[in-house]
């Protein structure tokens, strides 16, 4: 399997406080990875240096070689590095479509010209976007709420959606927020299933950050674990599961032995 | 909570005709009555529909200009210099205004726009302050406290626009093309970016749309909008000053666009038209006009959220309720 995306020495300081330490990993390609950790390990620090949110301190970020660090949101987007956000984050006013439609649009870029007047190009390029849009609607089986406003779907549909809006840009690699939090466990479960046949039908990997230990031991191939900024493991989930350093920054060190 | 781009329904076709007969119907009434006071107040409908659609257009990426205004001063004082002292024709001077003001905008907004929400309009607020004493300080340009009057009126191609008769089809037709460029502006891709942002400006940044770029595209856009509708004001009344332009304008511009409904695309035109004209027809109520002004205002927010314009849903909603 060929890496995707490689972290080398990444570190994030907030003025005194060290949020990440030099952290090294790679994501592999076709793979669904985890990055985990204990509240405060670095994950979501971690997640948002990747996406752009925030710059880093030192350290490189590579995604299919070439270096993103620094870049905003957006360009990150148009590399192939699509985020979803830990809450429900979605377009509220907007039907279920348009928003899946505001991500796919990327792939289709306009001039400004035909941004205002339309035309042969506009209509070229809203086609284009709608076939993505229908498939992604189906595989996230959003397709029955296509007409609603997104703000009035359930907790877990709006997460759903958050998740077609990212795929929609057609990324090469899929990064999760917690995409489990607030789900009941019969929604996590469908959740894992899903994620499992987006990887398949969209040829995307994916990187996931979560709390939600059964579903990461379920879809991850590969586990990062991060603990006080630094990473403590990595490898398969059964043999990071056993690891004594991760059982121990989990329930502390007398169940470590 | 209403669906953006919601499909057209049966009922929407029969409905937009009427609004549209109800709108030339309105147009139409100076030339009914033939009262030179209708048509006064009619083309002041017309330019404060500009510029109140100018500020709209900023609305709809989620950021309240309260600098409009200036813009629009800008705008006036650029036309009238350049047609006064470089003789140009009035007809270029006004495009001449939109694009100062437009380029202003764009050259100010980059690092204005880093600041949201009230922020933004705080600082806005404090440019549009800072543009009247610093209008005042020039009086070799501004004229001063005491203004530039005697202003030359609004010409085509060399023909005077000398009544409100001849001036009122000219300010139609800018105020037509005004709004022609906010449905373009609405309906096509354009609205659509404009729309993500507004809703969601980190979600609209992680799907790839460049936020701060859009959301200057909109602040130069609506801003030169405003330098017109300032330009044209100023051949049309003929005099302008400093204070002409002060925060007060601006705050009359934000309050009918609310009154109107701020992100309603006919928004900026219905407020224009409840709130132009009533002042003026409340004789002697001039002075009472903020008064005025401040209890519609708050009256709108606390029963029409989505202003005027989101009147007819909203009452078609509850219709369907009861």
């Amino acid at each position: 399997m060929s890496t995707l995306l490689e972290i080398g020495g990444l570190t994030k300081r907030f003025g005194g406080l060290t949020a990440l330490s030099d952290v090294s990993f790679n994501v592999a390609e076709d793979a669904i990875t985890g990055l985990i950790g204990p509240n405060g390990a670095g994950k979501t620090t971690c997640f948002n240096l990747i996406t752009g949110t925030f710059s880093a301190t030192s350290g490189t970020i590579r995604f299919r070689g070439q270096d993103i660090s620094g870049l905003p949101p957006h360009r990150i987007v148009q590399h192939g590095l699509a985020r979803t956000f830990q809450a429900a984050t979605t377009f509220p006013k907007a039907s279920v479509r348009e928003n899946i439609l505001r991500g796919a649009l990327l792939r289709h870029p306009l001039g400004l010209g035909s941004m205002l007047f339309g035309g042969g190009a506009a209509r070229r390029a809203e086609q284009g976007a709608r076939d993505t849009v229908d498939k992604v609607m189906e595989a996230l089986e959003l397709t029955e709420h296509a007409d609603r406003a997104a703000g009035t779907l359930a907790y877990g549909h709006q997460k759903r959606l958050g998740v077609a809006i990212g795929l929609a840009t057609r990324p090469g690699l899929l990064l999760l927020d917690e995409p489990a939090a607030g789900l009941n466990p019969d929604e996590v479960d469908r959740f894992g299933s899903m994620l499992k046949e987006i990887r398949e039908g969209f040829g995307v990997s994916v990187l996931i950050v979560e709390h939600h230990m059964r579903l990461i031991m379920r879809v991850c191939d590969h586990l990062v674990v991060l603990d006080h900024g630094e990473k403590i493991a990595e490898g398969a989930p059964d043999r990071v599961r056993d690891d004594p350093k991760v059982i121990e920054a989990y329930l502390g060190a007398d169940h470590a032995k | 909570m209403s669906v953006a781009k919601s499909y057209p329904t049966s009922r929407s076709l029969p409905m937009g005709l009427f609004w549209a007969a109800a709108l030339v119907l309105v147009a139409v009434i100076p030339w009914i009555t033939g009262s030179t006071f209708h048509f006064h107040i009619a083309i002041m409908v017309c330019i404060s529909a500009m510029a109140t659609g100018g500020l709209a257009v900023t609305a709809w990426v989620g950021q309240l200009s309260l600098a409009h205004a200036a813009f629009a001063g800008l705008g006036a004082y650029t036309s009238v210099l350049l047609v006064t002292r470089f003789d140009l024709p009035v007809l270029l001077g006004l495009p001449a205004g939109a694009l100062v003001a437009g380029a202003v905008a764009f050259v100010i907004g980059a690092p204005l726009l880093r600041l949201r929400g009230v922020y933004f309009v705080l600082i806005t607020f404090a440019l549009n302050e800072l543009f009247r004493l610093i209008m005042l300080d020039v009086p070799a340009l501004s004229g001063g406290s005491s203004g530039i009057a005697g202003i030359p009126k609004l010409s085509i191609f060399g023909m005077t626009l000398s009544s409100y008769e001849e001036v009122y089809p000219f300010a139609l037709l800018c105020l037509a093309l005004v709004m022609g460029l906010l449905v373009l502006i609405r309906k096509g891709q354009l609205g659509r970016r404009f729309g993500a942002v507004e809703e969601n400006l980190a979600l609209a940044e992680a799907s790839g749309i460049p936020t701060a770029r859009t959301q200057n595209l909109a602040f130069t856009l609506g801003s030169a909008i405003a330098g017109f509708s300032g330009a044209f004001l100023a051949h049309y009344v003929g005099f302008i000053s400093p204070e002409t332009f002060g925060f007060q304008l601006s705050v009359s511009y934000v309050i009918m666009l609310v009154t109107g409904g701020r992100l309603a695309l006919w928004g900026p035109l219905v407020g224009a038209l409840f709130l132009t004209p009533l002042p003026e027809f409340l004789r002697g109520a001039v002075e009472y006009q903020h008064i005025i002004y401040g209890v519609i205002l708050i009256a709108v927010l606390r029963f029409l959220p989505q202003g005027l314009a989101g009147l007819p849903a909203q009452l078609s909603r509850k219709g369907d309720r009861s």
